[in-house]
């Protein structure tokens, strides 16, 4: 096989691919903060509050986080080819960390058997949507390595 | 966009892999793929580092007839 040595032959970190595809992603995940903060607001205006404030920021930041992680994944445009074995621990313990986040949340809404207060999504939600985008991004990644994987057998 | 089907016969008759061919312009095996697939519209500078990698002109990998 002939190469023109002339040609960068090392695979940069990421390539023009993944640096477009972060630009869309980018301005998709904007996109979908302003909508969701302007929803927010429209519900306040003519509904009142909709949730407890602590609950409202981590659903506000927990939503557009989730997107831009999942997306980011599935088209590999922040993440490397290769995992390295730190890359690895990573995935892992923000899964981890992800499921003790949601399981803490399910136990306080068994404890206090409500997702409301007044009318209002409650306080006992703010690790659920915490741990959505901590556990939704290492599982969609792994979900494209596993595809990437088949797809090279 | 269509699928361009002259990189992946030029880089065949060259015994050149996908992973081979991206490794030797710069890039993941992911986004060759996405070129050969017609997803992706590579820049020109990318265009150039194929073409020089196949020993093709522009013309040949990229220039699409009009019918």
């Amino acid at each position: 096989m002939k190469t023109n040595s002339n040609q960068g032959s090392c695979l940069k970190r990421f390539d023009e691919k993944q640096i477009a595809d972060r630009y869309r992603i980018s301005a998709e995940t904007f996109l979908l903060t302003f909508n969701l903060i302007f929803f927010s607001g429209m519900v306040k205006i003519f509904d009142g509050q909709w949730a407890v404030p602590v609950t409202e920021m981590v659903v506000l930041l927990g939503l557009p986080m989730t997107y831009f992680g999942v997306r980011s994944a599935l088209k590999g445009a922040y993440f490397p080819g290769q995992i390295e074995k730190h890359g690895w621990l990573i995935i892992f313990i923000s899964i981890a960390i992800g499921l003790l986040s949601m399981s803490f949340s399910i136990l306080q809404i068994m404890k206090s058997g409500s997702i409301m207060d007044n009318g209002m999504l409650s306080g006992d939600l703010f690790f659920f949507f915490l741990g959505i985008p901590i556990l939704a991004t290492p599982i969609a990644f792994l979900i494209k390595k596993m595809n990437k994987e088949e797809a090279e057998e | 966009m269509s699928k361009n089907l002259k990189i992946k016969a030029a880089r065949a008759s060259k015994d050149m892999t996908q992973r081979d061919l991206a490794e030797a312009v710069g890039v993941t095996r992911q986004t060759m793929n996405a070129i050969e697939m017609g997803d992706y519209n590579p820049t020109l500078n990318l265009c150039i580092s194929i073409c020089k990698v196949l020993e093709k002109t522009l013309d040949e990998l990229f220039w699409e007839e009009s019918d």
